[in-house]
Parts: structure tokens; C-alpha cells; sequence
């Protein structure tokens, strides 16, 4: 709790404007990331499509984790936060540096890890040349970058694996490469969509500590549809659903949703999805969909009263 | 860095992909595989060859180019690239720096090659043989730049070799086409030979036109802002503008060698110190050892004279010598020497003593007379020294002309002349009463 008690929270969801804000912010420090009134349309003329929907978010220190169904705008966001997409409108501010000014974004980008959904890997490098590479891509060149590099490949476990040609990794061990060219530039701000995609449970358990065992003063977005990821790694969690922000807060608030939702429950209910509600169905799973009843149940009485 | 990038890029295999190809283009010319006559001793020729061998390397290193420009999106990393702080066009210069080293070192290995395959009979280093082969290198760099630009510009698995196809034919139409600017393709097209050299202000501007095709190419593939790109693209344009239009060198041979101009040193003679006296062209010096003795065989059949002097279209053959045909093409790489004494000396026979008419109707009065036809078997037999078959009737007259020497001359004066004036009368005269 004492923890939790650092942390103000401060969600607004405001459906009735079609826009979603809400700050979550470690008070000691700058926000990572900070998005306002964010508008993402991806394709264009009569293909064109709004991916996010005014969205304003604030990322602090910690592991926030990005939760949401397929197509919610999560790894638009993503790719949004990571510079790869420019937004339609609106404001995205990464490491209190504006995303608009070019200059700014070349120095976000060398304090910036991302680790994409899928991404491509050149087949015949090793995975010490892969990290290597992409220390040199973002300009993290210095004496002590071998050292670096080896430190990234240590943190993902892939020691006894540095020297292994990258098509001859497993889908699991690809992804930990992955996350090693993210994390070898020590970054302030680390990216990761989908991270546990592909992974088999202990794997998953794995990389789940390895979030967990980050810089402390490293802003971490997980983008997952894992709510079991966000459950045992991450500090914050937010919801998203067809490119609005639902809901944002704790994991802990979030479990503490369901059992509001059902009292009976609420005796059962305790660590982030340690304890379950019903059999097989994990607190931290009802209080995301008591979350998502809420917020399509509030869009459709604000629909039927005119707000549509 | 530079190690990973030469590692990404595979520079090391477009070293060794196109020393090996370049090898085997020469080597499939050489002895055992292929005729001598592909091959010379000079500087020039290898420039001449290795422009030629272009339209096949040419296209490979497009190619290969293409491939490395449009590894990045192949391998589906544009997503990692795109949140990369090093600006893409800094990544790409440096691919393509990596990329240039592998073609300049492919160059390199298949230059060394030829280079010893010259070296044991090369004797002549004047030219400008160097600048001949520095712009053979830089079309190799401009095939580098079409083709990166092509793969970056145009990312896919199909885009290499139609890259390569493409410039392969656009390299290669113009060598059925007439026009000095079909110099200005950048391989294939450079009409190298013994005898001749590059124009000295060829040099530069030709240079400059190859440079800045290749810096256009880059700014497209890096993406650079439009006036960077227009910039090398008007050098280069103000540059092609006298290579195309220009008539070129004193003496134009065939259509595009407009780049080439007559070479004086390379055909000066160089004789033997002792008599009888055997001259070649400087560039061929280093075979006159072996020439030697074969015309100085020739020399002691009943010419009546006694100098023997190599001889071209633009050096023809003095009265009273020995014409010696030019050398160019009868070299044996690697090892030195004549590829093949006998056909040399047959050559030398066959190019002294068959008429050379100006008219077809004079070679069809020649063709057409028995008798002229046995002056010429007599005639050649004399210069070679290999007598007929002894069934043959003109074995005796052979016998004859050649124990009685004075006659012997008397006889060839006769020919020679009335072989030179394509007299077919005469010929038929010498035939019959030989008879």
C-alpha cells in the first residue's frame, strides 16, 4: 500500500465528448510519456480509418500496462509512442520533449527501447551483432558499449546464447533478443507490445520478472491482451477499447472493480490475480470485464439520451 | 561498426562472388577452354576486356546492389528501423560505403587477376592504361549506385535481378547501335585496345559524368533533399554533353570510339640487335623472343629480304620486309609466350603471300584459275619452307625454285608483285609454267 499511496491517479473518462483522459503520474518526477487529445487515423481518403479516438494519457515511472481487446488502438498507441506513426492531432510529449519538433524526437529516440509486435531480424547475425547493431542505431556508441551490449544480452538470459545466429533462435529466444536491442541503450522509456506473444508459460514467467527487475526510474508500457502480464508485472494498468481510454488505474483497483461489481465477491479477492472470483477466472480478468460492461453499457445510455 | 555493416551488407561475398565469376569469364577464354585470340598482352586490351566482361559484372553488381539496398524492408525491419536515432540517411551511407568496398573489392581480386595474367608478357606501361581501368571501376560504382537506389527505392525479392536484367540490356543494346554516346553507358562500352588510349580530357569529364550518376543515384536511394540530388544530377548531364557530341580521337574505328585516340609510343618498333633484323610494336616487345625465330625461318625462304617488321592497318608493311601480322590476340595468359607458334606462323604466310584484292571480281578471277591457284600453293610453300606432298605435281616445281635459289627469287619477286596487284593473268602465268 505504501506504494500505491505515492501514486495519483487521476482518470476521466468522458465519453460524452468522445474523448478519454487520465493521468497517472509518480509524483516525484516528469512524465515518460504524456499524450493529449491524441486522434490516430491510419489509411487514407475513403480507407481511412480513426484508430484512436482523443485519447490523454500520462505514463510515469513504472510498468503501466496497455490492456484492451484486438483493435482497441493499443499498438497504434504504441507505434505512436515510439515515433514510428505521427498523430492525425493532438500532443505527444515523450521524455518532456514535444514529438513534433524532428530535433527533439532523434534525441528521444537514442533514451527510447522498443520492442514491436513482430520484427524483422537479419538472419545471419549473431546475437551479440544484432544487439550491437542496434546500440550503433541509436546512437549508443561509446567505449563501454561491448560491456553494454553484453549486459542487454545477460538481462534476457541469452549469455550462453550471444554467439548463436539469429535464424537458428526459437520463437521465445527471439523475442528476448528482441528485448535485448531494446534495453541496451538503457532506455528511460521502453516500448513493448505484446512482449509474452508466442512465449510458453515459463518463459512467460520469465520475462514477467525481468519487467518486474527494470530501473526503477525507467518508464515501462506494456501493450498486452494478457491480462495475466499486467497482473504480475505491471504498476498501472489502462483500458482501452476502440481507441478511447476505459478505465485507469491499479491492478489492484482494477481486481477491487469486480468484487464492486459483486459484493459477494469481494472477500475473495486480494492480490492483483492471485485469487479468483469464479473457478478459473482470475480477479484481475473479472475486474477488466466488469470494466468494459461499465464502459459499453455507459456509451449506450449516453447514445440513447442524445450524447450520440 | 564498420566489421558488422561489411558483415550485414555480405560485402565479403560480393568480394568473392564477383572475383570468382571474373575469373571464370577470363579463364573461359584462355587455353584449354577457349581460342587465344580473346587475349593481348597490353594494358589497354585487359581495359578493353574488362569493359567487355562488364555487361555481365556490370549487372551482377547492380544486382547484388539491389539486394543489399532492400535487405532492411525484406527482412521486415522497418518498424525497429523507424524508431532508430541515427538518421536513416547516415545508415544507408554507411550500407552503402560497406556495399562499395565489397564491389571495389570484387574489382580488385578480378584486376589482379588479369594483372597476372598480363604480367609475364606485358612490356609496354604507357596509355594511360591506368585511367582506362579506373573508369571500368567507376562504372562498376555507378551499376552499385542504380542498383541500391533501386533496392531501396523499390524493396523486394524480384527487384535484384530485374535490376540486373535491365541493366544488362541497357548496357548492352548500344553495342549494335552507332554514336559516341553510347560511351556514356557505364559498362561495356569502353572500346579499349592495343594501340590506342583515352583522349586526355576524356578522362576527367567521363570521370565526373560516372561520379555524379552515382551521386544521383545515392541522393534518390537515401533520400536526400531534391536540390542534393539535382545537383550531382546537372554535373553529370553537363559533363555527358561533350562525351556524347564529341567526334572524338583522330582516328574513329567503329561507332563509340569516340572516347579513344591513336597511342604513337605503343606501335613504335622495337627491333632485335642482331641480324636478320626482327621488329615488333613496343607493346608486344616482350614476345620478341619468341616471334623471332619464326620469321627469321621465314626470313631464309627465297625472299630476298632480310627484316622482318609487325604491321597493322595503321602501320602497314614497307616494301622489301617481312610483313609480321599484329601480335594483339596471339598471347598465352598467365604463362607467356605465343598461344600458338604454328598458327602464328602459318598467319605470317598465309597474310604475305594470299592475294588481297580490292574487288570481288578480282578474287573471283583469282579463285577461278587452277593455275593461279597452284602459284599460290608454290608461293606458300616457298615462304614456309614445308615442302608439298611428293604426289602433289608441284613438289617438283617446289624442288626446283629451291635448289636453284637465284631462280628461286626471281620467281617470288614475280609473285609477290603480281599478288600484290591482284594480277590474276599473272598468277596464272606463274602456275602454268611452273607446271
Amino acid at each position: 500500500m505504501a506504494e500505491e499511496e505515492r501514486i495519483e491517479i487521476d482518470a476521466d473518462v468522458d465519453s460524452e465528448h468522445g474523448r478519454s483522459a487520465a493521468v497517472i503520474n509518480n509524483t516525484a518526477t516528469t512524465p515518460g510519456a504524456q499524450v493529449r487529445d491524441l486522434v490516430v487515423e491510419l489509411g487514407r481518403g475513403r480507407w481511412s480509418r480513426r484508430a484512436v479516438h482523443g485519447l490523454s494519457l500520462n505514463f510515469g515511472t513504472g510498468v503501466h500496462g496497455l490492456l484492451g481487446p484486438n483493435g482497441a488502438g493499443k499498438t497504434t498507441l504504441m507505434r505512436v509512442l515510439a515515433t514510428v506513426l505521427a498523430p492525425t492531432s493532438g500532443t505527444v510529449s515523450l521524455l518532456g520533449r514535444d514529438t513534433a519538433s524532428q530535433d527533439l524526437v532523434r534525441e528521444i529516440r537514442r533514451r527510447l527501447g522498443y520492442l514491436p509486435q513482430s520484427f524483422g531480424y537479419y538472419p545471419r547475425f549473431t546475437v551479440r551483432e544484432f544487439v550491437t547493431y542496434f546500440a550503433w542505431l541509436k546512437e549508443y556508441q561509446s567505449s563501454t558499449s561491448s560491456a553494454d551490449v553484453d549486459r542487454a544480452i545477460v538481462r534476457v538470459g541469452l549469455t550462453d546464447r550471444a554467439d548463436t545466429r539469429m535464424k537458428a533462435l526459437s520463437g521465445g529466444m527471439l523475442r528476448r533478443a528482441g528485448l535485448a536491442q531494446a534495453l541496451v541503450n538503457e532506455p528511460e522509456l521502453l516500448l513493448l507490445d505484446e512482449p509474452t506473444a508466442g512465449l510458453d508459460p515459463e518463459q512467460r514467467m520469465e520475462f514477467r520478472a525481468l519487467l518486474r527487475g527494470l530501473a526503477p526510474d525507467t518508464t515501462v508500457v506494456v501493450s498486452t491482451h494478457l491480462v495475466e502480464d499486467v497482473a504480475s508485472a505491471c504498476s498501472y494498468v489502462s483500458l482501452l477499447n476502440e481507441g478511447q481510454l476505459v478505465w485507469s488505474g491499479t491492478p489492484t483497483a482494477l481486481c477491487d472493480l469486480a468484487a464492486t461489481e459483486r459484493p459477494n465477491d469481494k472477500a475473495r479477492t486480494g492480490t492483483a490475480g492471485a485469487s479468483h472470483v469464479d473457478d478459473g477466472v482470475s480477479a484481475i480478468e473479472a475486474g477488466y470485464t466488469a470494466a468494459m460492461r461499465n464502459h459499453r453499457r455507459d456509451s449506450s445510455q449516453n447514445w440513447d439520451s442524445g450524447g450520440g | 561498426m564498420a566489421r558488422i555493416e561489411v558483415r550485414r551488407t555480405g560485402a565479403a561475398w560480393i568480394t568473392i562472388s564477383l572475383g570468382v565469376v571474373g575469373a571464370v569469364l577470363l579463364l573461359a577464354k584462355q587455353p584449354p577452354f577457349g581460342q587465344s585470340s580473346t587475349w593481348s598482352s597490353t594494358w589497354a586490351d585487359a581495359a578493353g576486356w574488362l569493359s567487355v566482361t562488364g555487361l555481365v559484372l556490370g549487372p551482377l553488381v547492380a544486382a547484388a546492389a539491389a539486394w543489399v539496398g532492400g535487405r532492411g524492408a525484406r527482412h521486415k525491419l522497418g518498424e525497429l528501423l523507424a524508431t532508430a536515432a541515427r538518421p536513416a540517411a547516415r545508415r544507408g551511407l554507411l550500407t552503402w560505403w560497406a556495399m562499395l568496398a565489397g564491389v571495389l573489392g570484387g574489382f580488385v581480386v578480378y584486376a589482379a587477376v588479369i594483372a597476372m595474367a598480363l604480367m609475364p608478357t606485358v612490356s609496354y606501361f604507357g596509355g594511360r592504361w591506368m585511367w582506362a581501368w579506373w573508369l571500368v571501376a567507376l562504372g562498376w560504382v555507378a551499376c552499385a549506385g542504380i542498383g541500391f537506389a533501386a533496392g531501396q527505392r523499390l524493396p523486394g525479392r524480384l527487384v535484384p535481378p530485374l535490376v540486373g536484367v535491365a541493366i544488362y540490356i541497357l548496357c548492352g543494346i548500344p553495342t549494335y547501335l552507332s554514336g559516341a554516346w553510347i560511351q556514356l553507358m557505364p559498362v561495356g562500352q569502353l572500346r579499349s585496345s592495343g594501340g590506342f588510349q583515352l583522349i586526355g580530357w576524356v578522362i576527367p569529364v567521363a570521370s565526373v559524368w560516372l561520379l555524379g550518376l552515382t551521386a544521383t543515384a545515392i541522393g534518390l536511394a537515401l533520400n536526400w533533399k531534391p536540390i542534393r540530388v539535382l545537383i550531382p544530377a546537372a554535373v553529370a548531364i553537363v559533363a555527358a554533353i561533350p562525351l556524347s557530341v564529341s567526334g572524338g580521337g583522330d582516328e574513329e574505328r567503329y561507332a563509340g570510339d569516340s572516347w579513344m585516340e591513336s597511342d604513337p609510343a605503343a606501335t613504335e618498333l622495337v627491333c632485335t640487335d642482331d641480324e636478320p633484323t626482327v621488329c615488333l610494336f613496343a607493346e608486344h616487345a616482350g614476345l620478341l623472343p619468341d616471334v623471332t625465330p619464326i620469321a627469321r625461318q621465314l626470313l631464309a625462304a627465297p625472299l630476298g629480304i632480310d627484316r622482318a617488321v609487325e604491321s597493322n592497318d595503321r602501320h602497314p608493311s614497307t616494301p622489301g620486309t617481312l610483313p609480321l601480322p599484329d601480335l594483339d590476340g596471339h598471347f598465352l595468359a598467365f604463362s607467356g609466350g605465343l598461344a600458338d607458334s604454328d598458327e602464328y606462323r602459318h598467319s605470317v604466310v598465309s597474310d604475305l603471300t594470299v592475294p588481297r584484292c580490292s574487288s570481288t571480281s578480282g578474287d573471283d578471277a583469282i579463285y577461278s584459275s587452277t593455275y593461279a591457284q597452284t602459284a599460290i600453293t608454290i608461293a606458300m610453300a616457298l615462304v614456309s619452307g614445308d615442302p608439298p606432298n611428293e604426289e602433289d605435281p608441284v613438289a617438283v616445281v617446289y624442288e626446283e625454285l629451291t635448289s636453284d635459289s637465284a631462280r628461286g627469287a626471281s620467281w617470288m619477286t614475280d609473285y609477290l608483285q603480281a599478288a600484290d596487284e591482284c594480277n590474276a593473268d599473272a598468277l596464272s602465268d606463274l602456275g602454268r609454267h611452273s607446271k
